[in-house]
Order: structure tokens, then C-alpha cells, then sequence
């Protein structure tokens, strides 16, 4: 078959490679019909996540049909359409119990090397990493999922792929992201990044209740989305103090939540900015934490920070010291996409959003490593790249 | 019994009898615990099954039994050395413990057990393995993990991490076999 291989540092290759085939008995095999690229594939294809190996096969945001199922499959059906959600989780630990799919015990088979990491192993991630667990990701013609009947959303017949393929990661996890907010009648929740997980926050907040959302972003394309869904937008590079005016915006106050949809790459211009990317760049620093330390000085006292975007190591020049004296709530992590998926489903169904859109490039796989490049570079307005399969 | 030793570990040296216990008190121990979603009894039923354990635990090759509590067991990794050893049960309570020591013409002299206590607050079973482990006369333990590249500490969290693996949800992740770019098949379209 035909993926996008990772072959190191901003280069990506659509390779020939073995079909993938059962490997446990949970397992199914699926036929993709769409994929999509994200933006932290782009953490990947920039170098800052550690343990890609070249060859790897990309890819975590995927649907399609399911061809062949294992011995021990229940409930999922040859031919069943399904999205997949980005992270793997077995269904039986006690996290997957509590709904901590993210969090699952038993999908890493590098979990000790995550362990010597982190503490502890989370769940294993599709196309992302050795340290996650090393699978093949989506971005392919066929993909091999581990624990089918916990891994998958069925599809009612009639419904596009485009309405349905973001539960697979970016809906629930702009989702849970307002969620983590405990958004109360009144909130302003403000959400830096307006790349497809903050629109999606952005949309998610409202539906939480939130009175207002301010969305910060440099891109004027994807402020002028975030518009749309009735946000009301700040250019950080056209404003003299971004947290001098969401200070002012909130009467003082600060946001009551603020959203950090941004991650490990965050962009800017203020000095500690220049300080991350020097250091990053020579190895002393593995993140740059910029929007995550203005996300702590502009938050209300007692709000909360939630964190959807992707951290991955050592963060330098927290202000630890605002986050305590303001006795802040910090919530973060991967998304427990499988509790999210359902609801959300239902949501669309009963026409509450359209996730598409975020939709502004349908390409097929053997665009993709331009594809890449383009996102990456955000050119041609890029917001979101989905892939039409077959 | 095989002898594939390593040039600098004599077998003559390194296969003695059961270990004194003035080696044990000072051989290296190793204590790890798992908490699995089982009952005491379903952890202790599927680990006193030893002849089965080489079905998860995969750096075990073969276990057999040679009577109810003697078993004899095999480790032979790709990159190492072919190590055996025969075990006896010395207490057991169903359920609950069991524990064991090496015994005989043994190249490996080792003492264990494993624990299966309820966690609080049904949050499962707590599987606590201890092991001492040593080597009368020689270093073979510690030349035999240099050759497989995982320290023993290493080995045992992996294989109880592939126990409760195993346990809760009836198999053990792997990639091994899916598809990469590193697949051999692509040299062709490489070149293109």
C-alpha cells in the first residue's frame, strides 16, 4: 500500500509499504477513506517530538471501512464504517474504566521507556512516536487498529466522512479543552490559537455557555474563522500589549479560562520568545512555553488554564509564582477521544456544528508531503488538510 | 545443559547448587508491583500456570514441569547467552503467595516470590514480585545482561507490565510486524 512516511526533519514521503494485517486478536484492519494532517503532525515533522524513526508511518486522524477483524472482536463488523480515534486504549485498565482513555495502561509496548520519562506511560498514540508506542498511523491506505471495539466510532450510512472525521481527535479535544474550563454562566474564556483545535474550542466553549470567547492568533485567516463562529479576535502582532488588552476586556478581571491551543511551538515576539527558539534550537530547552506564560498572567484568580496543545519535555521560565498566587487550576493532557466521541456525533447529527468547517484544503496521499510543507509554512490560508483516500 | 558461556565465565564455576544463604542475603534483589483489574485468585491461577507464563512473558522461553513444584526454566534471547535453571515451590498459599529458590546443577541461583494482595478501594489486585538472584563463583547474570541489553530490573517491570497486559485484557501490544517505510519491498520505489 501507499502512506506518508516520516524520513526525518521536515521531510515527508509517500513510500510503498506492506499492507498492514492482524496482530492481535482485538484487532481490526481498516480501509481508509479520508485522513487528515494536524497540527501536531507538525510538532513531528518540525523535530520536537523525540523517537520517530525514519519510516515511520504518519497519521492520526482517520476513517474508513473495516475489512478484516480478529478472532476476539465483538462488536465491530467487516464493513462497518468507523472513525478512529487518535489515541489507543484496551477498554478493560481501570483509566479506561473511569473513562481515562488517554490514560490507558496497556496500548504502549514502549511503556517502560515512557515510564523512565514521564513517571508513568500514558496510552498509545496512532503515527506518533516509539515513545507512544510506536504504530503506524493513518496517513496510509490501510491501518491496523488495536482494540477495534473501544477504538471506533460507528458511522450511520448517509453521514459524509467530512462531518465525522474530526472526532477523531480534533473535535473532542477542542472539546474537552472547554470542558476543562467549567465554564460557568458570564465566563470569558479566552483561547490562544486559532488553528483548527482552538476553532473547535472556540465553537465548544460556546456550546458550554460561555458568555464570550477571545481568540488570539497571528494568522489573519484563521481569525477571521474564528469570527464566524462569534468570537471576537485579537492579532497579537497588531496589539501593543495583548495582555494589557485582555485585561482591558474583561474589566480587569482576566479571562476566566484560558485555553492554550498553541503547545510546544508557540511563535511570538516578545523577548522570552527569542530566548525559547535560541534554545530549542541548541538543545537547551526542548519546548517554548511563550503562550503558555501569557495564558498564566492574563487568567483570572482562581481560573483556570487548560492546555490541549502538545507539551513534550522540559518547559523554561514558567511563572510558577503568578500561577500559585493566583491559585490558578491547571487541567491538560492528551484527549479521552473515545468518551467524547458519541455525544459529539450527536451533536452533529442534531446539526448543533459542522465540524467541516475547518476544511479549507482536500487533497489526495501523494500531495502530501507538499501538503506538509504548505501547513507548515501556513501558506495559501492552510487551516486544515484532509486526505480523500481511495 | 547447554554451555554457551560467555569465554570468561567457566560453567564448571558457574553451575553449583542451591544457593547458601549467606549469597542470597547479599545478591542483588529486585522488588517491583503491578496493580491488575482481577481478583487475587483469577492473578495467582493464571501465574501458578507457569508452563503458560512464556505465552506473555516473553523473554521467558519455556517453562516445564517436572513434578507438581519443580519446573524447569529456559531463557534464551536472540543476543544472549542460553541460560537454565530448575525451581522449586517452597510455600504457597493459594491466592494469596508463592515462592520459590533454584535448586540443583542450576546456572542461575535465584530466590522469589510473588504476592497477590487486594487493592484498596476495588481498585484490583497488587502483584508484588520480589527476587534475589546470584551467582556462585562467577558473573554470569551481569555478562548475560550486557550481551541482551536490559537490565534485570528492566525485565521484570516489562514482564509484569505484559502480565497485567495479558490479565485484564487478554493479550499483550505489539507493533511488531506493521507496516513502515523501512519495509524492504520500498528499495524500488526508492530509487524512482
Amino acid at each position: 500500500m501507499k502512506a506518508l512516511c516520516w524520513q526525518g526533519k521536515h521531510s515527508i514521503s509517500m513510500k510503498t509499504v506492506n499492507d498492514p494485517r492482524l496482530l492481535n486478536p482485538h484487532d481490526a484492519v481498516i480501509k481508509v477513506t479520508t485522513a487528515a494532517i494536524c497540527g501536531s503532525d507538525l510538532h513531528l515533522y518540525d523535530g520536537y517530538i523525540p523517537t520517530m524513526k525514519k519510516g515511520d508511518i504518519m497519521g492520526h486522524e482517520t476513517m474508513g471501512e473495516v475489512v478484516e477483524i480478529g478472532p476476539a472482536v465483538r462488536k465491530t463488523k467487516v464493513g462497518d464504517r468507523i472513525v478512529i480515534p487518535f489515541d489507543i486504549a484496551c477498554g478493560s485498565c481501570q483509566h479506561c474504566h473511569d473513562e481515562e482513555y488517554s490514560l490507558c495502561d496497556n496500548t504502549n509496548p514502549n511503556a517502560v521507556m515512557a515510564d523512565k520519562l514521564y513517571g508513568h506511560s500514558g496510552s498509545a498514540l496512532f503515527g506518533y512516536s516509539h515513545l507512544y508506542g510506536g504504530y503506524a498511523g493513518g496517513q496510509a491506505e490501510y491501518i491496523r487498529v488495536p482494540f477495534v471495539d473501544t477504538n471506533s466510532l460507528l458511522v450511520p450510512s448517509g453521514v459524509p466522512d467530512e462531518k465525522v472525521l474530526f472526532l477523531s481527535d480534533i473535535f473532542p479535544t477542542g472539546y474537552m479543552a472547554a470542558e476543562n474550563c467549567g465554564i460557568k454562566r458570564g465566563d470569558t474564556v479566552a483561547v490562544w490559537g486559532a488553528g483548527p483545535v482552538g476553532q473547535m474550542a472556540i465553537r465548544s466553549a460556546f456550546l458550554l455557555g460561555a458568555e464570550r470567547v477571545i481568540a488570539i492568533d497571528h494568522y489573519p485567516g484563521r481569525l477571521a474563522m474564528a469570527e464566524k463562529s462569534g468570537a471576537q479576535v485579537i492579532n497579537y502582532e497588531n496589539s501593543d500589549s495583548l495582555l494589557d488588552e485582555l485585561s482591558y476586556l474583561t474589566g480587569g478581571r482576566g479571562p476566566d479560562a484560558c485555553i492554550d491551543a498553541v503547545g510546544l511551538e508557540a511563535h511570538g515576539d516578545t523577548f522570552m520568545a527569542q530566548v525559547d527558539r535560541v534554545k530549542a534550537a541548541v538543545g537547551m530547552a526542548t519546548d517554548r512555553p511563550n503562550v503558555l506564560r501569557q495564558a498564566i498572567q492574563a487568567c483570572k484568580k482562581g481560573g483556570t488554564v487548560s492546555i490541549p496543545g502538545v507539551y513534550g519535555g522540559f518547559l523554561d521560565k514558567i511563572p510558577f509564582g503568578a500561577a500559585f498566587g493566583k491559585g490558578l487550576t491547571f487541567k491538560m493532557g492528551q484527549t479521552h477521544t473515545q468518551r467524547y466521541m458519541k455525544p459529539l456525533l450527536e451533536r452533529i447529527l442534531a446539526e448543533e456544528i459542522d465540524p467541516a468547517f475547518v476544511i479549507t484544503h482536500r487533497i489526495r496521499l501523494e500531495e502530501g508531503p507538499d501538503a506538509y510543507k504548505m501547513f507548515n509554512e501556513k501558506k495559501d490560508e492552510c487551516i486544515k488538510v484532509i486526505i480523500r483516500m481511495h | 545443559m547447554r554451555t554457551d558461556l560467555p569465554e570468561n565465565s567457566s560453567p564448571a564455576t558457574a553451575r553449583k547448587s542451591a544457593p547458601t544463604r549467606e549469597q542470597l542475603r547479599d545478591a542483588p534483589q529486585l522488588r517491583e508491583s503491578v496493580t491488575v483489574r482481577c481478583t487475587p485468585l483469577e492473578a495467582y491461577a493464571i501465574w501458578r500456570d507457569f508452563k503458560k507464563l512464556p505465552n506473555f512473558m516473553t523473554d521467558i522461553s519455556q517453562v516445564e514441569m517436572i513434578s507438581p513444584t519443580v519446573s524447569h526454566w529456559t531463557v534464551d534471547l536472540p543476543r544472549g547467552p542460553k541460560v537454565e535453571w530448575d525451581a522449586e515451590i517452597i510455600h504457597e498459599r493459594p491466592g494469596e503467595m508463592i515462592s520459590w529458590q533454584s535448586i540443583g546443577d542450576s546456572q542461575v541461583t535465584q530466590a522469589g516470590s510473588v504476592r497477590f494482595r487486594p487493592a484498596p478501594g476495588d481498585r484490583g489486585t497488587v502483584v508484588s514480585l520480589a527476587l534475589s538472584y546470584a551467582i556462585p563463583g562467577g558473573k554470569l547474570v551481569e555478562v548475560a545482561t550486557k550481551l541482551m541489553g536490559e537490565d534485570p530490573k528492566t525485565m521484570v517491570i516489562t514482564n509484569l507490565r505484559r502480565f497485567k497486559a495479558y490479565m485484564e485484557t487478554g493479550e499483550c501490544p505489539t507493533v511488531e510486524g506493521q507496516p513502515s517505510g523501512r519495509d524492504e519491498n520500498d528499495r524500488e520505489s526508492e530509487t524512482h
